[in-house]
């Protein structure tokens, strides 16, 4: 997701951060030598009651040990559906009951978006962001700057587990976003959740920059605690060959081999956290070793089949549907995520087992042999590779188009070969990384019929 | 005991003489005396013609009771001559509430000669009467006649049309909001979605 492209109302310093009174911090991000030229402000626009209910989403949430048990349903969810039949206008005709009530998707959320905000929530706190569209029409995303600012606690639970916490104090630079595209939103900001730390939106682009070794100089001298971006700007950063000293690193939008996470953890000596998130409610799951760990017990998941109504019970695999958040202008209740994997429970937290973004695609060989991407995936997932575009045509043609400055079209055919049983034409194009890369999400597609 | 036929008391309401759709005196002076019509009624209901108290609001009250009010009771005073309501003394005190508070509301929403000259409001006010008074209607269930009730109360209606039109202006709002707040800057973000 990115932001409003073309905010024209600007807000004022105050606006921006009601409760920070020092900004000096904010400043010097902004007019250092190396900075980059930056194109937009932002704050966090916390007030004292906001920032009361970041600290007590934490305090409710951070420590949860388990969020629901196989055949339970969190002890939250009843009161929920009661509070969103009551107040969201969308679900005021559906039954109370969890079982009775319909799943929606992204294009009820994109039609109606005015029938999801509650009749609670109060309008004088509303923000918009549009997505881009990468993965579908542009949908219009309402939020507050409590849900908004929901992201740093949620995103602190996930570093407990590495035993990492991030340092709040003014005068260090907590967070930086790094991106590698055309033209994104850049900034520099403050977080009053953190004490006033630094948060960065920065675009490696070379021509946001004064001189070519701005960027990495710029980074190097405010080190940020944590990286967060997708894989295609972590291998641009990778390419500046930084000196920086992260506590982690935190990829998502799109899928992160494991090649490619190896070779940044082998560079940044940090953990490299593999989120799954979504525009709709943010931060979801992060990948574990049994599938993806998550992060959130006020999100309720379940399994749904992909065409029909029908839940799916935990171990089968099916689209993965949401229920909670904490955002009163878009509550959700059985959202179909278009993302499939199973949910299996381990003391109490559910994983997401064999997550893949998006519907899932069956390949044939050129005898009509099945093959399933999540085959393909786990073998690419081994290459470093940041990003990739897989299509079948009609003839049964693959064509492949990849991102990366490590691997070779050889290589790729072989390993495809090899999935294939030697049976596919195949058409490899490799990108290099650039600064500035117009990429669009990791994707599958296919011309022929792949009824599963 | 009687058998409250809702279709008999309807056909009998719609007969209401006009001399009952004459304004009060308390309004005009040379109207209806109100207060000894519903004091009347009072004796017929409990069959007790010497019987002088009665539950009704005082005069400071009487004074905010509206013309279309006042005629609304005028009204309900023929529907409450038939038959069935004389010598029901259980029903006495059930009289206030439904003149002075059911229908009160409901006239604020039906005008007095609407009783008389709609189907629906006549059914709509001897069903309101019955309910008021515990009576449940000939060949219906208590269920039943809540439900046929709140099918025909003007008072409901009016809410959900004001509750609809309140959804109506909230979405105005929150669209009329979206166009405003897209224009403007949001919060930080942290990561990719």
């Amino acid at each position: 997701m990115d932001e409003s492209s073309d905010p024209q109302i600007a807000l004022t310093d105050a606006e921006r951060f009601p409760l920070l009174d020092d900004l000096s911090f904010l400043n010097a991000l902004k007019q250092d030598a190396y900075a980059p030229k930056f194109n937009f402000k932002s704050g966090d626009r916390l007030n004292a009651l906001h920032l009361s209910k970041v600290k007590s989403y934490k305090n409710k949430y951070y420590d949860k040990k388990i969020f629901w048990n196989e055949g339970q349903t969190p002890i939250w969810l009843n009161d929920y559906l009661k509070w969103c039949h009551t107040t969201v206008p969308f679900y005021q005709n559906k039954d109370i009951a969890l079982d009775s009530f319909p799943t929606i998707s992204r294009e009820d959320i994109r039609k109606y978006p005015h029938l999801f905000v509650s009749n609670e929530a109060n309008l004088e706190e509303l923000l918009v962001y549009y997505t881009s569209g990468s993965t579908g029409p542009k949908l219009d995303v309402l939020f507050d700057a409590v849900s908004q600012a929901s992201w740093l606690p949620q995103i602190e639970s996930v570093l407990k587990d590495f035993d990492i916490s991030i340092t709040e104090n003014k005068n260090t630079t907590a967070i930086a976003l790094i991106c590698a595209q055309e033209k994104t939103l850049t900034y520099a900001s403050l977080s009053t959740y953190l004490e006033g730390a630094g948060i960065l939106k920065i675009n490696l682009n070379p021509s946001e920059w004064n001189q070519p070794d701005d960027a990495k100089k710029y980074l190097e001298k405010y080190n940020p605690q944590i990286l967060t971006g997708d894989p295609i700007a972590f291998m641009a950063l990778l390419d500046l060959k930084p000196q920086l000293n992260p506590k982690a690193l935190v990829s998502s939008a799109m899928k992160l081999t494991k090649g490619t996470k190896n070779k940044l953890e082998n560079y940044f000596r940090c953990p490299v956290i593999d989120l799954y998130s979504m525009t709709e409610c943010r931060n979801i799951a992060y990948a574990a070793e049994m599938g993806h760990k998550a992060i959130r017990p006020d999100l309720y998941l379940e399994i749904f089949d992909e065409h029909e109504d029908v839940k799916l019970p935990y171990g089968e695999r099916g689209e993965l549907v949401i229920t909670g958040g904490n955002n009163p202008f878009l509550p959700l209740v059985r959202y179909r995520t278009g993302d499939f994997c199973s949910l299996k429970i381990e003391n109490g937290i559910p994983f997401l087992v064999d997550l893949e973004a998006r519907n899932p695609v069956v390949f044939f060989t050129k005898s009509n042999i099945k093959i399933n991407n999540i085959d393909i995936s786990n073998r690419l997932s081994k290459l470093s590779i940041a990003g990739f575009k897989m299509h079948q045509r009609k003839d049964k043609l693959i064509q492949f188009v990849g991102y990366s400055n490590d691997i070779t079209s050889e290589e790729i055919i072989e390993l495809l070969n090899i999935i294939f049983k030697n049976d596919i034409d195949i058409l490899v194009d490799i990108h290099k990384i650039s600064q500035n890369n117009t990429v669009e999400k990791s994707q599958y597609s296919s011309e022929l019929i792949t009824n599963k | 005991m009687s058998k409250y036929d809702v279709f008999e008391l309807v056909t009998h309401l719609r007969k209401c003489p006009d001399i009952y759709l004459e304004p009060s005196s308390l309004i005009e002076n040379e109207g209806l005396n109100s207060i000894a019509l519903v004091c009347d009624t009072y004796r017929i209901v409990c069959n007790d013609f010497l019987k002088k108290e009665f539950k009704k609001p005082s005069d400071f009250n009487l004074a905010y009771i509206g013309d279309n009010h006042w005629r609304a009771i005028h009204i309900s005073i023929w529907l409450l001559s038939h038959r069935n309501f004389i010598n029901s003394a259980l029903i006495e005190d059930k009289l206030y509430n439904f003149w002075f508070e059911e229908l009160s509301e409901a006239s604020l929403y039906v005008k007095f000669k609407e009783w008389i000259s709609d189907d629906e409001r006549a059914e709509e006010m001897v069903r309101l009467l019955l309910d008021c008074c515990e009576i449940i209607p000939d060949g219906e269930n208590q269920d039943e006649a809540a439900d046929k009730l709140s099918s025909l109360s003007s008072t409901d209606r009016q809410k959900v049309l004001k509750q609809s039109y309140e959804a109506h202006e909230r979405i105005m709002n929150i669209k009329r909001e979206m166009a405003e707040k897209k224009a403007r800057e949001a919060a930080n973000t942290y990561g990719r979605e």
